[in-house]
């Protein structure tokens, strides 16, 4: 069947339907992603968009379930330029798989041209419509998204994720389930809670560490949890990933920028400042840091993006806070990043050293 | 920064053998910036022809057999800083390996010692990579039956084997599936005086081989991926290869990934490494098969998959450079910290010289490759191996629809180089799917990939396309002329064909912008021109060494006198050319398999000021700007002779300048070759092969290149053939003169014309300082003037 991916600018795109046949509108993000698919669609950091996936032949390497971020889906469409019929591990194609998460696909697409576009135009609105005309590029314009991806993605309940180790805290803004993976590795005993909870609520939990998870859309509409941090940054070592990292940062008077080039990509070089170590890991974000106030704060930079320089990681220079910008769960790309999770368990650690007698709760 | 001690270095060039993979690209890449930085170059090379033009850059050529005692005696003599020899193919690693603590300080970059060795004994290879942990195929050599029989055991059937006889020679590998072949197997021979070595089988395994480029301060980077269609047990380069490797899921790959810059690490591999890969999609088993620590085929299909300068950025990790501080030019830094990410997929399909089924196995049996770009994997199969303008698919298609389903079977179970044409018929024969995946190991995906190229009747015969399906049709890569216009007459289809850039798409990579194309489909164009006039050349489908050579050299020259004159060369051909670095980026080169860029009318017309065709057999129309380039005989009367001089001119339809002469002798059965002879010849030979010349040239009144060949009869010279076009002497010729005659025929093209002034007595005086000699057209010398004048009277006493 075939379908129009329209453009907030009125761009057109033809291509070919799959999936759910339902009409889709959300913030159109170019993914650059060499593999995981599964990885993508399913990260809450999606939730509100529509995903283009420049990869060819979507689908071939198989659909795996263990590489699920969330139980569910949260893209609102996905496009494509071409996808495998099947797949070398006889799992179930990827058509199948859209179609049964009820998501609606557009293949076939010009996904050259559409990259090319939004580099030279921004990111913007889209829908995935049967007909193009000027009816429809109205109604895109007129759609406001939702402010609250967030708390769309964000647990209602506080669950955990039982170990014996470390006790950490996650504030869930759209949390991966690979971040807790990485900490079960390392026998760290979690507790997911709301992104919305008070430092009172989460300081009954008697953490040793507290993560702010990554997560979807612009900082500046959680100011809740801004106030948190304020008040726990001074008792708790914390870990920002992502749209924590940014939430961090502006909860330190600093400021953040869109990003020309938005960061969508699976392996994207990063620069460790005081080593000059290069490591390849999973960007997704929008938003970067602002030099001028980073600068001017009490943070370092520690990681730079090697292409294009923007800051990827600062450490509070007396405060147990680190922070960085990409995704060091990986999930998908490769597994450079995994290091930031023992840095943080090791300034939990020193932390807890630190507090030692003066805690109830060795 | 870079290594302070490394000023002068020697590279172990390629031996002159028709096994070779051709890195003469990579050579010149490496050479131009070692040159570039500053460093003394020397090289040691068996055919210097291979050097193309870059001659000037070098401080020294020697022109011997590449051994490690040629390799040693260099050292000793001329004491270099440092060995390079990751341009040098295989046998450079055998040369460093032998070279182990007798070399003193001078320094082996891209490849040490260990790893060179681990490249060529199975035992160092197993046991490094077991010490690091690194998943490899269980191995035994022994000749003790209890202790091979407890081997088995413990890793299970099915195994193969072979004996190893104490003459180090040894037999084939056997499979064996269970333990009654086994037994017939040990039982076959005395045990006692000869070896056996068993490993577990991995035939039916999914091959994938990882680049990975790694810096001394152990950054490393993955460059690309590769998967052959083809299972284990037909070799990679007689396979169908796909880059990136798609059916690799995200676990999967950053499995590999880890492994590869683990293996990397181990053997503190500064430069370059592929690893190669046997997976297998249902048990998850992988294993590391071979490393290579230098450039390689698969660099070589990377870099033009990606555009990532490799060549470039290898040699200056091997000297120390820092991985995102790197430079393309001396004094432009370039990041070379990037894993390079492509949203189209390149397929590399293997050809042979000649036609039929030819069966593959553990050893390479095809010539050359051919690549081809597109957006999905149908695509791909259908512009590549697939392509009856390439592969004659439908003469297979014929040949194979005559046999009955039992002699098609038989042709699933032994693969050949038809496989993909017999998977389709087997498929039109409902075969199923799961089945032919399991006997032939050919994943999934490419059997569906197939059966939807059958499902919408695009097989390759041209005749069944029509309005309705040619949307499929362009999708799927399928087209040919006049397709292309149908499809831009049709509003209404979704997609047309349209040139797009072959670069990767990332944050990462604005700065290694290109200008190669591929032409497929989409919605818009990328095709970015200079407001300058063309010159659109048309290159040739290689089949063989020479045909490569001649290419590579013959496109360079032109592309940049193209450039030096002003113009924009156009690159245009089925085959991509992969051009050096440094030209790369001032050239457009479109692939086009299909030979439809014309039809797309992007360059207009006006402005293409000629178009010089390289290909041998492509039809072409009335064009009067089109400059027939390949030789074409005009003149053979059949008359050999055992003295004899091949002449190349170039006429700008009035005058004529000829820039070299070689001479050849044919003493003893062997033949004897000696370039810019024409120093050497004396008044009256000069003034007589002039006149023949002119002669000859009488009535042709075009801008032209041409080539005689003159035999020596009872003291006179006579033409006995005569060639309108290039000849493949224009390498020996165009190295030999002070003439670029390539240069001279673009200019006489653009309207330029040869000086009156400028006679042949003063072209043929020109004083080169060696001058090559070549014997059987295999074995080379580069002689002094003095040299040479010993072997000519030499050859000239014994004439007949």
């Amino acid at each position: 069947m075939k379908r129009y991916l329209i453009l907030e600018d009125g761009t057109v795109f033809p291509g070919e339907g799959f999936g759910s046949s339902i009409i889709t509108t959300g913030q159109l993000v170019i993914s650059n992603n060499r593999t995981g698919i599964e990885q993508s669609v399913t990260d809450p950091d999606t939730e509100g968009q529509i995903l283009a996936f420049t990869i060819p032949a979507v689908g071939n390497s198989g659909i795996n379930r263990d590489f699920y971020e969330s139980i569910n889906s949260q893209c609102k469409g996905v496009v494509i330029g071409s996808s495998s019929l099947s797949t070398v591990d006889r799992s179930v194609s990827f058509e199948d798989w859209i179609t049964g998460l009820k998501i609606p696909g557009i293949k076939n697409v010009d996904v050259r041209a559409l990259s090319k576009h939004i580099a030279e135009h921004g990111e913007m609105k889209a829908s995935i419509m049967d007909t193009h005309d000027e009816h429809a590029i109205d109604q895109i314009k007129a759609l406001v998204l939702p402010p609250d991806l967030v708390k769309r993605v964000s647990t209602r309940q506080s669950y955990p994720n039982p170990n014996m180790g470390l006790k950490i805290v996650i504030v869930d803004l759209g949390l991966k389930y690979s971040i807790l993976r990485q900490l079960s590795y390392r026998d760290c005993n979690s507790i997911i809670v709301n992104y919305n909870s008070t430092a009172e609520e989460i300081e009954s939990l008697h953490p040793d560490g507290i993560i702010y998870s990554n997560g979807p859309g612009d900082p500046k509409d959680l100011p809740r949890t801004l106030e948190t941090i304020k008040i726990l940054q001074k008792k708790y070592p914390l870990l920002g990933i992502g749209l924590g990292n940014l939430l961090i940062a502006l909860a330190n008077d600093c400021q953040i920028e869109k990003l020309k080039e938005p960061h969508h990509e699976s392996s994207l070089a990063v620069k460790e400042v005081a080593s000059g170590k290069i490591d390849f890991v999973n960007h997704n974000h929008s938003y970067t840091l602002d030099q001028k106030y980073i600068g001017a704060s009490d943070f370092i930079v520690t990681n730079v993006c090697v292409a294009d320089g923007t800051i990827e990681g600062i450490r509070h220079e007396y405060l147990p806070i680190m922070c960085v910008l990409f995704e060091p769960e990986a999930a998908p790309g490769p597994t450079d990043g995994y290091y930031v999770f023992d840095e943080f368990i090791d300034l939990v650690e020193s932390a807890k050293k630190q507090e030692g007698a003066r805690s109830q709760w060795n | 920064m870079e290594l302070d001690d490394v000023h002068s270095i020697l590279i172990i060039g390629p031996i002159s053998s028709d096994k070779n993979v051709d890195l003469s690209t990579a050579l010149y890449d490496t050479v131009d910036i070692l040159h570039q930085l500053g460093y003394k170059i020397s090289i040691i090379v068996e055919d210097p022809t291979s050097l193309l033009s870059s001659g000037t850059f070098y401080d020294k050529i020697v022109v011997e057999k590449v051994t490690g005692d040629n390799v040693l005696k260099f050292i000793q003599q001329n004491h270099p800083d440092a060995i390079l020899p990751t341009v040098g193919d295989r046998n450079a690693l055998g040369i460093v390996s032998s070279l182990n603590g007798k070399i003193g300080g001078v320094r082996v970059l891209g490849a040490n010692f260990a790893a060179s060795l681990a490249t060529f004994k199975r035992e160092l290879f197993i046991k490094r990579l077991t010490k690091a942990n690194l998943p490899v195929i269980k191995f035994i050599s022994s000749d003790d039956e209890k202790e091979i029989y407890n081997f088995i055991r413990a890793i299970g059937f099915p195994i193969i084997a072979r004996r190893r006889y104490s003459n180090r020679h040894s037999s084939g590998w056997t499979n064996i599936n269970n333990l009654f072949e086994l037994d017939n197997f040990m039982a076959l021979e005395d045990i006692s005086d000869t070896k056996i070595e068993i490993e577990r089988s991995i035939r039916g395994f999914s091959e994938y081989s990882f680049t990975i480029v790694r810096d001394r301060y152990d950054n490393s980077s993955l460059i690309g991926t590769i998967e052959d269609i083809e299972p284990i047990g037909v070799h990679h380069l007689d396979s169908n290869l796909i880059s990136p490797a798609i059916s690799l899921n995200d676990s999967k790959l950053q499995k590999l990934r880890n492994y590869s810059i683990k293996l990397v690490r181990s053997f503190n591999i500064v430069g370059i490494c592929t690893v190669h890969f046997a997976y297998n999609h249902e048990t998850k088993e992988s294993y590391i098969t071979e490393f290579i620590p230098r450039l390689s085929e698969e660099t070589k299909f990377l870099e033009y998959a990606t555009s990532y300068p490799i060549a470039t950025v290898v040699a200056e990790l091997c000297l120390g450079y820092h991985l995102d501080k790197l430079q393309l030019d001396a004094g432009n830094s370039f990041n070379g910290a990037t894993e390079p990410f492509v949203d189209h997929l390149t397929s590399r399909f293997p050809q042979w010289k000649t036609p039929g089924q030819k069966y593959l196995g553990p050893s390479k049996t095809s010539d050359s490759s051919i690549m081809v770009n597109g957006f999905s994997l149908e695509e791909v199969l259908n512009k590549g191996v697939l392509n009856d303008k390439l592969n004659n698919n439908f003469e297979r298609y014929n040949e194979l629809r005559k046999l009955d389903d039992d002699e098609l079977f038989e042709k699933i179970i032994h693969p050949t180089n038809w496989m993909l044409d017999v998977l389709l018929e087997a498929m039109r024969r409902n075969f199923e799917k799961p089945v032919l995946s399991e006997i032939t190991g050919i994943n999934l995906p490419y059997l569906a990939a197939l059966q939807n190229i059958i499902d919408n009747s695009l097989i390759i015969r041209e005749g069944e396309i029509d309005g309705k399906n040619v949307e499929r049709m362009v999708e799927m890569g399928v087209k040919g002329v006049g397709h292309s216009k149908l499809l831009l007459d049709s509003p209404d289809i979704v997609t047309k064909t349209v040139v797009k850039n072959k670069r990767a798409v990332s944050v990462a990579n604005n700065e290694y912008i290109n200008h190669n194309y591929f032409v497929t489909s989409g919605i818009s164009n990328e095709l970015e021109l200079s407001d300058r006039k063309k010159i659109i050349v048309r290159t040739p489908i290689i089949t063989s060494k020479t045909d490569i050579m001649i290419r590579q050299f013959v496109l360079f020259q032109l592309a940049k006198s193209i450039d030096q004159n002003g113009l924009e060369p156009i690159i245009i051909g089925r085959e991509p050319w992969n051009a050096p670095l440094s030209m790369r980026r001032k050239v457009v080169e479109i692939d086009d398999p299909h030979m439809e860029i014309k039809s797309l009318g992007l360059i207009k017309n006006e402005s293409i000021l000629n178009i010089i065709d390289l290909s041998k057999n492509l039809v072409d129309d009335e064009d009067k700007r089109v400059f027939r380039f390949s030789a074409q005989e005009i003149k053979n009367i059949g008359l050999e002779g055992d003295t004899s001089v091949r002449v190349m001119v170039v006429s700008d339809g009035k005058n004529y300048l000829a820039p070299s002469v070689i001479y050849q002798a044919k003493r003893d059965k062997h033949l004897y070759e000696i370039s810019s002879v024409n120093n050497f010849m004396s008044a009256e030979d000069r003034a007589e092969i002039a006149s023949l010349i002119t002669q000859e040239l009488e009535d042709d009144h075009h801008v032209d290149i041409y080539n005689f060949e003159m035999v020596k009869n009872h003291d006179h010279w006579l033409v006995t053939k005569k060639y309108r076009g290039m000849t493949t002497d224009i390498i020996r010729h165009e190295l030999a003169s002070s003439v670029h005659v390539i240069d001279t025929l673009v200019k006489l093209l653009l309207g330029n014309k040869i000086d009156d002034d400028l006679s042949l007595e003063k072209i043929f005086d020109n004083f080169d300082e060696s001058y090559l000699l070549t014997i059987d057209d295999k074995r080379y010398k580069l002689l002094n003037k003095e040299e040479i004048q010993t072997k000519l009277d030499e050859l000239r006493k014994s004439e007949k």
